[in-house]
């Protein structure tokens, strides 16, 4: 049984799911499908083509599919969108604009068109994420944080206040200014998250070994040095492919 | 008769004054209580358990006593406290409490909150504090009376901001801000924050007596001009006598700084009732905090 305020506007057809609440002066478009037992609060508008999952809770003010009623947002379960936060959607025929399960997008927050947020993401308050970026899964952005078109900020890394992520963010790192510097390994998130501390303390031989006097980027040959050996473990072998791929060792760092 | 536009959902339960106005598009929660001659602008949301005294403004679009983002929160009984004369601009959030952090959130009376500005959870303002645009405070911070806060500026948890203290745009504050002081780094990326002088508008403001005053001028020179530690000035500040209670507050603070984890000394009321809500809170609010908050 869905509950809908007298005062909400949800436009045919959408569809809402058993157990949704819908509050007062919220509008809901014709192609936005909820799942069940999501809570969506007053003064909320989703439009576009949106699908959201179950479990959610969407606060007052909060804008889902900005930009036009074509584009595409997906939001999986058990998110919490705060108040005035802004998902823009993502024209197609692009990807559209989605975020994972367990994700909390705090108050302010801005998800740029076609972006990514992976499961289990902590977005601090203010934060502003340009179009296209990603963010995978465990990133914990601290308040006021920005980034730029294009970028991906690897898994488990932690980015300080006010930091501005103009290219790829190599992950497990604690990312701090603008441009972003590596100040280290993330070790309190990676406890949290149940990491052993043989797998930290491999991360932090790596770390040392790439990032230790280097000004930007990798000390250069170290990428290279690492990618061939053979005795890496998961999460070693997965920095290594992410700075790869962003293009660390070379002259094209990041995005 | 209060007037309360129709187009307005205000919940049966909710207690607001007779002379409170409502515009239209605000939704009122049940437990929440509006005092005399307080004005909501239009899409206001007042909602868990807010107390709002009297002659408060507060400004389109805000969101006042909402559940804290603090992945800790339980949904537990939390309250927000807020008294007389504030002015709330547009787009402000303000949180209720946390279970561990003591469940309220306070805002004295007399305090300007800018707009877009966001009060977390577990935050107790004291009297005449001016905050700028998008202000973020987060989790359990104090700010005493006549602090002032410019634009963009964030403040971490569990920092304490001292009495008078002007606090630059965009400034990232980690550490405790001492009383009557500056305090803004000059490029907010690579350049630590710190105390860059004297906040003679804060001090005026106070209207400490001259001899007080001077010697406060005094104290936060020799304190934070010196190139000698701080725990040494200390000492020496600390052996004038007489020494005024100004001068007093701001040692003690920067002591309570120097013994605080990280330079922040509420870290250590982690997961308990912290000693300010015995000085904000009103009888009847400090004792259903106990009940609910057993002593740890």
């Amino acid at each position: 049984m869905t509950d809908i305020s007298p005062h909400a506007v949800v436009a045919c057809p959408a569809n809402l799911a058993k157990g949704v609440t819908v509050g007062a002066f919220t509008f809901i478009g014709p192609k936005v499908r909820v799942g069940p037992n999501t809570r969506i609060d007053n003064n909320v508008v989703i439009d576009g083509d949106a699908d959201i999952g179950p479990d959610n809770h969407i606060y007052p003010f909060a804008l889902i599919g900005a930009d036009g009623a074509s584009g595409r947002v997906c939001i999986g379960r058990g998110s919490q969108i705060r108040e005035h936060v802004v998902v823009a959607a993502a024209p197609p025929p692009g990807e559209p604009t989605r975020i994972g399960d367990f994700t909390l997008l705090s108050t302010g927050c801005y998800v740029g068109a076609g972006s990514r947020v992976d499961e289990r993401v902590v977005l601090g308050t203010y934060s502003q994420l340009a179009e296209n970026t990603h963010l995978e899964e465990h990133v914990w952005a601290s308040a006021f944080t920005g980034t730029e078109r294009d970028v991906t900020i690897g898994r488990y890394s932690f980015t300080s206040g006010y930091a501005g992520i103009d290219h790829d963010a190599p992950p497990y790192a604690m990312l701090q200014g603008f441009p972003f510097r590596i100040r280290g390994v993330n070790t309190h998130n990676l406890k949290r998250c149940g990491f052993s501390d043989e797998s930290i303390e491999a991360l932090k031989d790596i770390f040392r070994s790439l990032f230790n006097g280097a000004e930007h980027g990798v000390v250069p040959g170290r990428l290279g040095e690492w990618s061939s050996r053979v005795d890496l473990d998961e999460n070693q072998r997965y920095l290594v492919d992410f700075l790869r791929r962003a293009g660390y060792d070379g002259a094209d760092r990041g995005a | 008769m209060s007037s309360v536009t129709v187009l307005c959902e205000v919940a049966p339960e909710a207690q607001v004054d007779p002379s409170a106005r409502i515009d239209r598009w605000c939704v009122v929660g049940p437990h929440v209580c509006i005092g005399p001659g307080t004005q909501l602008a239009r899409r206001v949301t007042l909602t868990g358990h807010t107390v709002i005294g009297r002659d408060n403004v507060i400004g389109e679009g805000s969101v006042v006593g909402a559940d804290p983002q603090d992945l800790k929160y339980r949904g537990g009984l939390a309250w927000l406290l807020i008294g007389d004369r504030n002015r709330l601009g547009v787009n402000v959030t303000v949180h209720v409490g946390t279970e561990p952090g003591g469940r309220v959130t306070h805002i004295g009376s007399d305090n300007e909150i800018g707009d877009g500005s966001h009060v977390a959870h577990d935050c107790y303002l004291a009297d005449h504090i001016r905050m700028g645009r998008k202000v973020l405070l987060a989790g359990h911070i104090v700010l005493r009376t006549g602090a002032v806060i410019e634009d963009m500026t964030g403040i971490h948890h569990f920092t304490q901001i001292g009495r008078g203290a002007h606090i630059g745009p965009r400034t990232p504050v980690t550490r405790d801000v001492p009383p009557f002081v500056h305090y803004y780094s000059e490029d907010y990326y690579w350049d630590p924050p710190m105390v860059r002088g004297i906040h003679d508008a804060g001090i005026a403001a106070a209207k400490l007596p001259a001899a007080e005053a001077a010697q406060l001028r005094w104290a936060i020179g020799e304190l934070f001009d010196s190139e000698s530690a701080l725990a040494v000035m200390l000492d020496r500040v600390e052996r004038l006598s007489p020494l005024y209670e100004a001068t007093a507050q701001l040692c003690a603070m920067c002591r309570q700084s120097l013994s605080g984890l990280y330079g922040r000394y509420r870290e250590q009321f982690r997961n308990q009732v912290p000693p300010e809500a015995r000085e904000f809170l009103p009888p009847w609010l400090l004792e259903q905090v106990r009940k609910e908050t057993p002593c740890r």
